[in-house]
């Protein structure tokens, strides 16, 4: 997808012609490409990826089970440790698209972790990593894309059982993996305090990155189910802004104002949520319906908008409906919807 | 009693004195206008930027390089682009140089874990900008100022936390050379961007001495002349004049309080007088000058004084020995 003429004008210190904006857009994504390229020389690809098989993981302890709890939310899977004497607290970094799988880690951060994949038999993919930051499943869940605590950008091959380097980054999540076997995801200057963060999209065929929205500092983005993109926007001054790219030109879908963060969008682009202040939000297009469902923190929506997943002040995860009833998540949980790159 | 705090207060100072000042006998002439991004300075750095871009090898400030990933203390972690500050929640954050912030976020949580934090961006006169990072949330007095706040170098421009990808509260801090629409992060310590070697924070003084140690005796309704002598163990220059920014000796304890020992030199009520240099550089011992009016009825008295940036940040009164003069006033000429 590339960033059309009007979706360009939209960027607040861009007042020119739209072509010189593009240029400069691409300028940077090129500086960009050489600033990554640089560090290409000595990065490699992790060390170590091993394989569990149902029984040993069952022996190892480590045994997770996904759950879908479509009787909750559509979509929504919850991860838990099958052993209940083990309470290794999980971070789901991600959910395959028909919820079969799952990537987390002891926890998201710079220092070595190790990666587990859980497969739909019981068995495991492990990976030795520097740090983990992000991940997110190619639609048919045959690989993993991965940003490492380096903010190096990794393809864990599922199939194969090998893991490359795709690119070293710096980048950021939230990931996405189209159809086509691109990355979405965000070219940052440091991992540990990303002042700046340009949406793009990676080619792993050709190495390419092509900046897709010129905004300076965008904290998400998602693709929508009608093809468009739904881009998360810092403003000057702390504002936050979700915009609608379409081949054609971008729109505003909602000005969040000051303050408002951790935005999610459902796939449909009908309903969003966010947190201000330690609570959280539900709206529509436009702030229509604006509605405060309470405390939390980290929403996602749920792909009907009926319902919000949320962290709660005691690090557990609970489900919020529309009406404020409350549901408990025993594990990890996450939508396994994501939007067009469903199969 | 009056002297016994006023022999303790001395002790102190001598002692903050000494020890400070042994910390910083390698102090080198200034090479730029930056001063450290903090005001206490017990504070130091963890880790410093690395300046080779590769992964794997690191270069640290001292110009030593390390073959290896791994994070060593009090230089450098890998592929690193700023200072790292480990300090308390909540701490005050300074502006390392004279500047405008040009863009903040303050929608984090004060320690939410995530992708992004709560910053402060600033830009300055010699094209460069300062980056602040991790700071609490806005609701937590993280971000002080929005767009277009004209701050003045030491000027607080928020407090510390720990958001976004942080294990342990610290001020992330960076130093920006713009170049068109990039923003290429470069070492203030190999630099030596800092106004002394080692930096320094901006406001610190050290008690070094005054006309009379012991206790003023002034006759009611006449006026003495009192000096006292401190030396600028901070990193910004001292100045006589200038608003925002002049440095100061005020009351305090409260602070700014209306003093019944207002001298006619005193500008107004609380503020006694400047120093009685036009400048005193780092390092360098300021003395002021000014009188105590034996205002109140006859007794025994105590006033206080504390050094203050004006419009921008009180110093710390206990490096200054917790500044007081025991005065008496009197009925008959001493």
């Amino acid at each position: 997808m590339s960033v059309s003429v009007r979706a360009m004008a939209r960027h607040p210190s861009g007042s020119g012609p739209a072509a010189l904006r593009i240029a400069m857009v691409s300028l940077l994504v090129l500086s960009l490409l050489a600033a990554l390229a640089i560090t290409t020389t000595s990065a490699g690809p992790p060390d170590a990826l091993d394989r569990l098989g149902p029984a040993e993981a069952r022996a190892a302890g480590s045994e997770v089970v996904l759950l879908a709890r479509d009787d909750l939310a559509p979509g929504l899977v919850e991860v838990r440790m099958a052993s209940a004497s083990a309470s290794v607290p999980l971070e789901l970094l991600a959910v395959a698209a028909d919820g079969s799988r799952a990537a987390f880690a002891p926890r998201r951060g710079l220092d070595p972790t190790r990666l587990t994949i859980a497969q739909p038999d019981g068995g495991q993919t492990l990976v030795d990593l520097e740090g983990v930051v992000g991940a997110a499943f190619a639609p048919d869940a045959s690989t993993l894309a991965v940003v490492d605590g380096s903010g190096a950008l990794l393809s864990v091959d599922l199939v194969a059982g090998s893991v490359s380097t795709l690119a070293p980054g710096p980048f950021l999540g939230p990931l996405e993996v189209t159809g086509d076997g691109a990355v979405m995801l965000l070219a940052v200057p440091s991992v540990e305090a990303p002042f700046e963060s340009r949406l793009v999209r990676f080619e792993p065929t050709s190495g390419a990155l092509t900046a897709l929205a010129p905004d300076g500092l965008v904290y998400g983005a998602r693709s929508l189910d009608d093809g468009s993109l739904a881009v998360v926007v810092h403003q000057t001054g702390g504002g936050t802004l979700v915009r609608r790219l379409t081949a054609s030109g971008a729109s505003v879908l909602a000005d969040l104002g000051v303050g408002a963060v951790n935005v999610s969008v459902a796939p449909d682009g009908r309903s969003l949520a966010f947190e201000r202040a330690g609570e959280v939000f539900l709206t529509a297009p436009g702030m229509a319906n604006l509605r405060r469902l309470g405390s939390g923190s980290a929403p996602q929506v749920a792909p009907d908008g009926r319902s919000v997943l949320v962290r709660t002040s005691e690090g557990g995860l609970e489900l919020i409906a529309v009406d404020g009833g409350r549901t408990p998540i025993a594990g990890a949980a996450a939508f396994a919807a994501c939007g067009r790159c469903r199969p | 009693m009056t002297r016994m705090l006023r022999a303790a207060r001395l002790l102190a100072a001598s002692l903050l004195a000494g020890g400070l000042w042994l910390a910083t006998a390698a102090a080198v002439a200034a090479t730029d206008d930056y001063t450290l991004p903090f005001y206490d300075p017990n504070v130091s750095m963890s880790y410093g930027m690395d300046r080779d871009p590769r992964a794997g090898v690191q270069l640290d400030y001292t110009g030593t390089r390390w073959w290896d990933s791994a994070p060593h203390w009090g230089r450098v972690y890998d592929n690193h682009t700023g200072l790292d500050f480990p300090m308390a929640l909540r701490s005050d954050v300074a502006a390392a140089k004279s500047g405008i912030v040009i863009d903040v976020e303050g929608g984090f949580g004060t320690q939410q874990f995530g992708n992004f934090g709560n910053f402060v961006r600033m830009s300055h006169a010699d094209g460069r900008h300062t980056l602040y990072y991790h700071l609490a949330s806005a609701a937590e007095g993280g971000i002080l100022h929005g767009p277009g706040k004209t701050l003045i170098a030491g000027a607080m421009v928020g407090r510390s936390g720990c958001s976004g990808l942080c294990w342990g509260a610290h001020l992330h801090f960076e130093v920006l050379r713009i170049d068109g629409q990039l923003s290429i992060p470069i070492d203030p310590m190999a630099l030596r961007l800092w106004t002394t070697w080692p930096g320094r924070v901006p406001f610190l003084a050290a008690y070094v001495r005054e006309s009379n140690a012991g206790t003023e005796v002034v006759k009611r309704g006449a006026t003495i002349t009192h000096w006292v002598e401190f030396r600028n163990i901070g990193g910004r220059t001292w100045r006589n004049t200038g608003s925002p920014g002049r440095i100061a000796l005020l009351t305090w304890d409260p602070p700014a309080h209306a003093s019944p020992f207002q001298a006619a030199d005193w500008s107004d009520a609380a503020n006694a007088t400047t120093a009685d240099q036009a400048a005193v550089a780092p390092d360098g011992v300021g003395r002021f000058t000014f009188g105590i009016r034996g205002g109140p009825p006859p007794g025994s008295y105590v006033e206080t004084f504390n050094l203050v940036s004006i419009s921008t940040r009180w110093f710390d009164h206990d490096r200054l020995g917790g500044f007081y003069i025991p005065i008496v006033v009197s009925s008959f000429d001493p």
